[in-house]
């Protein structure tokens, strides 16, 4: 009895995990608990030569300020509709190339598209928005080209604030929807091949089997995939937008993300930037648990199913 | 329901709808190479031809290597490319030793720190980049750590996300091995090494490959971090280049001797950029589907 007590003690030796985690306790405490609590820089008027500890507090002076701004709907209406857009469109393309993907029975052709549908998500956003710079310039690009063959004008469409939304949808669903099809696709291995069977000895023809089989079987992913993306709404990246914006446009493809990156690094707003910025992380958090909620109680509920 | 001519029309269904299925997965594959074939078209073609828009899908005129000639002899592009290479190869590897060493721990479930540690690391995942961007660049300033390579390495080391993804997989080696080795006097550090890693090949080529490509593509930190032109990784110096289309003076000399160059060799940076991974993706694809997948099972 006393042996066996010893040996489940011995089974984890605890100090050689504690050592083995100093560098991770380092790292995030350095360089994600301590921006977490820099974050009361908000709530002060921040001087960087008086540094966190001596500046005076201003309490939600700065939240008023963003509020009261022009900023605060602009910012606001351009992340919404932004995200809005990829949940329109850019939800449902992942789903439909999945199918069609699924859909060839040629495996060679099958591999060779997913490799090329793939490819994209893995080139960088630099890239991506260089070439559709080039490509949308009313000099040079292939699209305006096609336009004035077409006898119809050249448009500047990187200068023209209607078109931002649409724009950088399309770019989003090119990049990313291969990839994102890949989960689709992995639903789509699970299906049971004798519903297949059973629905060809009913005469169900190819149409009808996705209408009856496929698609059903695909419904609980979409769902969740849904709730998921529902609760990233507003979590568009500073990296990718910043990359296609100009002053020219910033009346549509401002969004709360680059504010913070304008007010914040560009002008040296730190408080400012940073109220904006905790503004997002708490919309942004009551969005990503309330979804993450939904989905662990529809998991639950898989009777549902 | 078997009508012979019921069964005729539903081959004919089977037909159209495997027709249609090729049309459109042609087409989409169409859009998506079609900006890459474009851009090497572009930075191969006579620079006039791009400039007067007559390249469409292949390269216009004899094949024209004048841009990457010049590409080549340009110092920030190599000096770009040796820091990508030095912040992608140093950087993965200091991620995939954080995301092991924190990964092995959270994994066990009867040492004491378990809980902790694993609320720890969580939390972390739900805070958004944008809210942490101005505290996190404070904190790199007030470290000293502004326009240093060592920012770049370290500021990154981990992601939280594939941390988690990690443990759920260690956690699924079978718990008695560990124990088993426990008794026999090994040491945590020798099980992690010598067992742990060992049984892990497929997972961490997946964990290392998504950070190395995030090494390569990324910008944004780079550019905030630093200012010293000799530090910059290519994506930086692509942006300026490709993006932000206002080349520096030193660029200037080197780079456009006359307009009409300046545009192939645009397109050809953007070659040069995306060449490495256009040649390595087709190999490590599977790893990436593999990622794709890990985290949704777990959910």
């Amino acid at each position: 009895m006393i042996k066996r007590n010893k040996k489940k003690y011995e089974l984890v030796d605890h100090k050689a995990l504690w050592i083995m985690l100093i560098p991770v306790l380092i790292y995030f405490i350095l360089f994600k608990y301590l921006p977490m609590a820099g974050v009361v820089i908000a709530f002060q008027r921040y001087s960087p030569f008086k540094g966190v500890l001596a500046s005076d507090w201003v309490g939600l002076e700065y939240f008023r300020q963003f509020f009261s701004s022009i900023y605060f709907t602009r910012v606001l209406r351009n992340t919404l509709m932004i995200g809005l857009f990829d949940l329109l469109f850019g939800f449902p393309f992942p789903i439909i190339l999945a199918l069609l993907l699924n859909g060839l029975s040629n495996r060679h052709f099958k591999k060779l598209t997913q490799t090329i549908t793939l490819l994209p998500h893995f080139v960088s956003f630099v890239v991506v928005a260089g070439i559709a710079i080039n490509m949308l310039s009313p000099s040079t690009g292939v699209i305006n080209a096609l336009r004035l063959k077409l006898g119809l004008d050249s448009i500047y469409f990187l200068q023209e604030p209607k078109y931002f939304w649409g724009i950088f949808t399309v770019i989003k669903i090119i990049k990313e929807s291969g990839f994102t099809a890949i989960i689709y696709l992995a639903a789509l291995t699970t299906i049971d091949p004798t519903l297949y069977e059973a629905a060809i000895c009913d005469g169900a023809n190819r149409a009808q089997q996705l209408k009856y089989v496929t698609f059903p079987a695909l419904i609980p992913t979409i769902v969740i995939m849904f709730i998921i993306k529902i609760g990233k709404i507003i979590s568009i990246s500073f990296e990718q937008i910043l990359l296609l914006q100009n002053d020219v446009i910033l009346s549509t493809s401002e969004v709360i993300s680059t504010l913070v990156y304008r007010r914040g690094l560009v002008n040296a707003d730190y408080s400012y930037a940073t109220a904006v910025g905790l503004f997002e992380t708490f919309v942004a958090l009551v969005l990503v648990l309330s979804s993450n909620a939904i989905v662990r109680r529809i998991k639950n509920d898989s009777s549902l199913w | 329901m078997t009508h012979p001519s019921g069964k005729k029309t539903g081959y004919k269904i089977d037909t159209i709808y495997t027709i249609l299925i090729g049309f459109f997965i042609t087409l989409i594959c169409g859009i998506m190479l079609y900006p890459f074939l474009f851009t090497i078209s572009a930075s191969i073609s006579n620079p006039d031809a791009v400039v007067r828009n007559q390249v469409t899908f292949f390269p216009k005129g004899p094949v024209n290597l004048e841009a990457y000639k010049i590409l080549f002899k340009n110092n920030r592009i190599w000096s770009g490319y040796a820091n990508t290479i030095f912040y992608t190869v140093f950087g993965t590897l200091i991620n995939l030793i954080i995301t092991i060493l924190a990964a092995y721990p959270m994994s066990r479930q009867r040492f004491n720190g378990y809980k902790f540690i694993n609320i720890f690391v969580s939390i972390t995942m739900f805070i958004s980049a944008t809210g942490m961007m101005i505290p996190l660049f404070l904190v790199v300033k007030s470290l000293h750590l502004l326009d240093t390579r060592f920012a770049i390495l370290i500021v990154f080391a981990a992601f939280p996300y594939y941390i988690i993804l990690l443990r759920s997989f260690f956690q699924g080696l079978p718990e008695q091995m560990f124990e088993a080795a426990r008794l026999d006097g090994a040491s945590e550090f020798t099980i992690l090494v010598k067992i742990v890693l060992p049984l892990s090949g497929a997972a961490l080529a997946t964990i290392g490959l998504y950070y190395g490509i995030n090494r390569w593509n990324g910008y944004f930190w780079a550019m905030i971090f630093l200012r010293d032109e000799a530090k910059h990784p290519l994506q930086v110096v692509l942006r300026e280049l490709i993006v932000l289309a206002s080349m520096g003076e030193e660029m200037d000399a080197n780079l456009s001797r006359s307009a009409t160059n300046a545009e192939a060799i645009k397109y050809g940076a953007i070659v040069l950029a995306t060449l490495p991974i256009a040649i390595i993706y087709p190999f490590i694809q599977k790893y990436f589907v593999k990622g794709a997948t890990l985290g949704s099972v777990k959910g």
